[in-house]
């Protein structure tokens, strides 16, 4: 042990400041983000560059080799019902999902932001009013609003979109709210207004980077839940329409055949599903502990 | 002495993600019967691991490495949870620092003390109730009947304290551990807690574990005590002599730091008394509150109660002098932080008018409130809330240079920014830290440094040094008198602590239930006819000094 | 508390009139002419005006809205459009079909949730905690329709323990019995996300309790583990399982309609499915407003139930 020292009145003021380590190091050592950030990579990737590594035409039905089992030549992932590549509609599937759960999440993350912190700032009536709507669309149950949507604008990547959104926005807004109540409650807001910040920019430049953290982590793995629940508005007929692939869509065609001895039809679409969420998931909580030290 | 616990070369260790922290190194305690041992120290001193470790109730990533507990001839360090449970409760008791969370909120105060006397002295139910009664009895509530069934959140604090201690020597323990029983209480409500833990002790015969950051507290209680500091016990003696003449430097050092009541600043400090009115006092008054009340609305429409309002503050007509340091003390809910912020207009007063500089605030314009903004200035009590903890240092003392047009561009906030961080004794390369990278103190520096860059006339300190140790104490009040000085402010300064206000203010003012009950002089403080709410906070005081002995107060 | 109740049942009548308002507006809103999309063969315009006049399409929107409402209230909707029968004949059987199936997701949903939550979380940091969450987190993110179909592959198929699909067995009875087994299946793959929200949820809400100061104060007070887990952390975590639950509802239903067609249940899903490629407007409207309406009245009694349980309301505010 070493010798007691007695600080002086003081002492603690004149250490100069050491160097810190930055956000990037601290996300380079964190397993999880980056398992879950190269998986993302990867399909974003794979995905965008398709037409060029897709094998065959992703709608080319061949009706010489229906069915074509897991291994078969040429066809890598063989081949569905009509015939068609299993890898090649595997790499062009999950396009219009991707696209739509990380628009429609980010829509939902501004829209949802904006009314959680308005309605944290707002008087109590006007507060009171909003998060009531707020519980209203929280209170709808998703699926009656892709249903509605459907009954509406026909089934589609809106439908998906609007689902999206419509489920997302009270959930942000209700994380918003409640983290921007807690905030403004904290004296570091009163000590913006007894400097002279305006109660704009209080709301923009004070307690908004305190909340940025939690909104992007949280929107990281919402974008991970909706890839999954759009995948399953597909699956009904709700979303991407044949003949265009897209994984919710061949888990359901490929149902017919899973018990008759063709499974990967139907499988290989669900693990990629599953793979995308889990590095959605992945990249939130390790971006939880880089964001939040 | 016949020992009741013997702690030995108790380490402990926790294990935190990429290191390991020895919180306590080899501590050696001993307690006798019926003995009352005070373990003080400051915060990260280990004193608290400790207490929790002799219980066996260390959180989940902390463990004892070395050294035992020996109670009752008993050896409690890796006793199995079973058999450790045989002497929590009726061996020994503990009391836990906030009566606020230590409380299940779910049950009523009966239940959770009928529990307890079922578990420990196996009688029925009824007669558990029974018991449940006689206790609050004992622990100076007046009516037990309706607080056996009231929920912990129908009680004050005091109250829930009492009910702690019901609870933790309802089971006639031999040893109660109370681990900072009356930080989170009220001055005047510390003291009635202690002298009820004492009380008990000498009529039960109970040895007392006390475990305190304040010498006030030991002073008043300890027979023995045991100073702490980064996870050692430094010293160990008889309480009197450990304060009047402390043998090791750090316990010197600490004792010096303490304000002491009736003889002026701390010896940390470097200015003697007579330099607190060397400033430029004058009649000339900076703020004026004539009339100033203040209420808050409660519930009403869309909440599904009542509509109340709250008297926060009523009618406080008072003025404040240019150059002079102010103080404003009252018990916690005495509306003194209410006040300041009417004073500051950061609040609407619901009657009466703030005058600041003559000029009412409230008729001011824009320009004028901006210029009011940059001359009244505010540190508030935490720094680590008061500070934005997602803008660096530089950031937050730099923008309002800008807005309030004390620096007309970011380059010459830059400058004037460096200029602050060094005059509270900081380094300029402070300003690119965030707030979580600096320690507590240091903290409260950029706070004061934001708040004098503007080079305000007047600062409002709201318990600036409340969430500090005392040593840092020191050396932040010796800082904000060098900045008087040298800056020529006033101050409005709030607390609760009588001590430090009278140490640092020329003029002091007490409220009670929102009202100024009185304003005098500092040097009348013992005068004879000051107002029974003055003398209650002067009553409640527990000096550390011989000149003081505890009893003569009491 | 009264008062508070008696606010919170005022508060779902504004709520229960936008979703009116939302659902009469799905077929203002639509593409499709419902009366050409129901009449595809020739007519004449005169005879097209007959029927939308039949129909009241002529009549300024707020009064179809409240002839439409009137009707909804009435007998539940109108006359289906591709189906010439009346809605309420189509809907409300499917909707009892449907309530059966969520209801067994939601018992299942609140058992399995909260018991794999509780142990998780007294486990916390263990093997078995680990174990668990890594799968709560993989089956949260399987496609429950994929799901569904290896569950009818794993139960019906390979192993013939349960029915691979419908309410009933069609050569059986049609007793109790038989419908209990055909409800299994079809709860579990529609109540597995609702149950990991849950679990999640009860998991950390354990960890938090038993970290809390007053579980620090019954241990010290020598009270075993089992002690404090079943009386004070279990009371503790009560009022924000059943919160959770009540949201929960909801993901159920969602996870009901994917799962319905999977297990061919005659449900309100289907019929929804059915009537959007039909432009059923009528159908449609009645079944969204149902399950919209149930729902909101499931979180009216949720709330309800979680002010009973603060005990700061039964005594007051302090």
């Amino acid at each position: 042990m070493s010798a007691p020292t007695v600080p002086a009145a003081g002492a603690e003021t004149t250490a100069p400041p050491r160097p810190r380590r930055s956000a990037l190091a601290r996300f380079a050592r964190n397993r999880e983000a980056v398992l879950g950030f190269a998986v993302i990579a990867a399909v974003v990737a794979v995905s965008v560059l398709a037409p060029w590594l897709a094998p065959h035409d992703p709608n080319a039905a061949d009706a010489e080799s229906v069915l074509a089992p897991t291994g078969s030549a040429g066809h890598l992932l063989g081949t569905d019902e009509q015939g068609r590549d299993v890898l090649s509609r595997l790499l062009y599937g999950g396009r219009t999902a991707l696209v739509v759960s990380v628009v429609s999440v980010t829509a939902a993350l501004v829209a949802g932001t904006a009314v959680g912190l308005f309605a944290a700032f707002a008087g109590r009536r006007a507060s009171g009013a909003l998060m009531r709507l707020v519980d209203l669309m929280f209170a709808f149950p998703v699926i009656l609003v892709a249903l509605s949507l459907a009954a509406v604008v026909r089934p589609g990547a809106w439908v998906l979109a609007g689902t999206v959104v419509f489920g997302a926005v009270p959930y942000v807004a209700r994380i918003v709210f409640a983290e921007a109540r807690v905030e403004r409650e904290k004296d570091y807001v009163e000590a913006a207004r007894s400097l002279g910040a305006s109660e704009a920019a209080i709301v923009c430049t004070e307690v908004l980077p305190n909340l940025a953290s939690s909104v992007v982590i949280y929107g990281t793995s919402l974008v991970g839940v909706n890839i999954v629940f759009t995948a399953s508005l597909s699956a009904l007929g709700l979303g991407v329409q044949p003949p265009d692939a897209d994984w919710g869509r061949m888990i359901s065609e490929g149902a017919k055949v899973l018990v008759t001895g063709s499974p990967g039809v139907a499988t290989f679409p669900a693990l990629a599903v599953l793979l995308v969420a889990l590095a959605f998931n992945w990249l939130g909580d390790g971006l939880r502990d880089v964001l939040n030290p | 002495m016949n020992a009741v616990l013997t702690v030995q070369g108790l380490s402990v260790e926790f294990a935190l993600p990429g290191a390991r922290i020895e919180a306590v190194r080899g501590v050696d305690l001993e307690i006798g019967e019926g003995e009352v041992l005070a373990l003080v120290g400051e915060s990260g001193s280990g004193k608290s691991v400790t207490a929790a470790a002799i219980l066996g109730l260390l959180p989940r990533d902390a463990r004892v490495t070395a050294g035992g507990v020996r109670f009752r001839g008993t050896e409690l360090v890796g006793l199995p949870e079973r058999r450790l449970n045989a002497h929590r409760g009726s061996g020994i008791g503990m009391i836990f620092q906030n009566p606020v969370t230590s409380l299940d909120p779910s049950f009523a105060v009966g239940s959770q003390l009928g529990d307890t006397a079922r578990l420990h002295l196996g009688v029925s139910r009824s007669e558990a109730a029974r018991v449940a009664g006689t206790w609050l009895e004992r622990v100076g509530i007046p009516d037990p009947d309706r607080v056996l069934r009231s929920y912990p959140h129908e009680l004050s604090g005091g109250m829930r304290q009492r009910v702690m201690i019901a609870l933790a020597a309802l089971s006639g323990p031999d040893l109660l551990i109370a681990d900072e029983p009356t930080t989170a209480l009220d001055a005047t409500v510390q003291k009635q807690i202690l002298d009820l833990l004492l009380g008990l002790s000498a009529e039960t015969g109970t040895a007392v574990l006390l475990i305190t950051h304040d010498f006030g507290v030991v002073a008043h209680t300890g027979s023995r005590v045991a100073v702490m500091r980064e996870g050692e016990i430094v010293e160990v003696g008889e309480t009197r002599r450990v304060l009047d003449a402390p043998s090791h430097p750090y316990t010197r050092s600490l004792i010096a730091s303490v304000p002491e009541i009736g003889r002026g600043r701390p010896s940390a400090a470097r200015h003697a008394r007579p330099a607190r009115s060397a400033g430029p006092s004058s009649d000339e008054a900076i703020l004026e509150l004539r009339g100033v009340s203040k209420e808050f609305a409660l519930g009403g429409f869309g909440t599904g109660r009542h509509r109340t309002t709250v008297r926060a503050v009523g009618d406080v007509s008072l003025s404040v002098r240019r150059g002079e340091t102010f103080g404003l003390i009252g018990e916690s809910g005495s509306g003194k932080s209410t006040l300041a912020r009417l004073s500051g207009a950061l609040l609407p007063p619901t009657a009466g008018s703030v005058l600041f500089d003559g000029a009412d605030a409230a008729a001011a314009d824009a320009r004028g409130r901006r210029d009011l903004r940059r001359r009244f200035q505010y540190v508030f009590q935490d720094a680590a809330t008061a500070l934005n903890p997602r803008l660096t240092a530089g950031d937050q003392i730099a923008r309002p240079l800008v807005r309030l047009g004390k620096a007309a561009n970011r380059r010459e906030a830059a400058a004037l920014t460096a200029r602050a961080l060094e005059l509270v004794g900081l380094h300029a390369a402070h300003a690119d830290r965030y707030p979580r990278e600096f320690s507590g103190g240091q903290r409260q520096r950029v706070s004061i440094a934001r708040a004098i860059a503007l080079e305000p006339d007047l600062l409002v300190l709201d318990e600036p040094t409340s969430a500090l140790d005392v040593s840092t104490q020191a050396s932040i009040l010796d800082l904000l008198f060098d900045l008087k000085d040298e800056l020529g402010l006033t101050y409005v300064f709030i607390g609760h602590d009588l001590a430090v206000i009278e140490s640092v203010c020329d003029r002091i003012g007490v409220m009670r239930h929102g009202s100024l009950v009185e304003t005098f002089p500092v040097d009348d403080l013992f005068a004879g006819d000051r107002h029974p709410a003055t003398r209650a906070l002067l009553d409640a005081v527990l000096p550390i000094g011989a000149a003081h002995e505890a009893k003569e107060i009491s | 508390m009264a008062r508070r109740i008696l606010w919170r049942l005022v508060n779902v009548v504004p709520l229960l009139f936008v979703i009116s308002l939302l659902v009469f507006f799905i077929s203002q809103a639509g593409p499709a002419d419902p009366v050409r999309g129901a009449l595809s063969q020739k007519m004449s315009p005169a005879q097209i005006e007959q029927i939308r006049q039949a129909y009241g399409l002529d009549r300024p929107a707020w009064a179809q809205y409240l002839s439409w409402l009137k009707d909804m209230v009435a007998h539940g909707g109108g006359v289906s459009l591709s189906l010439r029968s009346p809605v309420s004949g189509i809907v409300f059987p499917a909707f009892r079909n449907t309530l059966l199936l969520v209801a067994g997701a939601t018992l299942l949903t609140v058992v399995l949730g909260v018991a794999i939550g509780f142990v998780a979380g007294i486990r916390h940091g263990r093997l078995a905690d680990r174990v668990t969450m890594l799968l709560v987190q993989v089956g949260s993110n399987l496609p429950i329709y994929w799901l569904g179909l290896i569950i009818i592959y794993l139960t019906a198929v390979e192993r013939r323990w349960l029915p691979a699909g419908g309410m009933h067995d069609l050569r059986g009875d049609g007793g109790f019995g038989d419908l209990l087994l055909h409800l299994v299946a079809p709860s579990f793959a529609a109540s597995l996300v609702s149950t990991l929200i849950i679990a999640r949820f009860v998991r950390a809400a354990v960890i938090e309790s038993e970290r809390s100061d007053y579980v620090r104060t019954y241990r010290s007070q020598g009270f075993g583990r089992a002690a404090i887990l079943g009386k004070h952390v279990g009371r503790n975590v009560l009022p924000p399982i059943v919160n959770i639950t009540g949201l929960t509802v909801g993901s159920v239903i969602t996870g009901v309609v994917f799962v319905e067609t999977i297990f061919s249940w005659p449900g309100i899903g289907s019929v929804l499915l059915n009537a959007i490629a039909a432009s059923d407007y009528p159908v449609i409207q009645s079944g969204v407003l149902l399950v919209a309406v149930t729902f909101v009245l499931v979180n009216l009694a949720t709330d309800v139930v979680l002010d009973l349980l603060n005990p700061r309301l039964r005594h007051g505010a302090a």
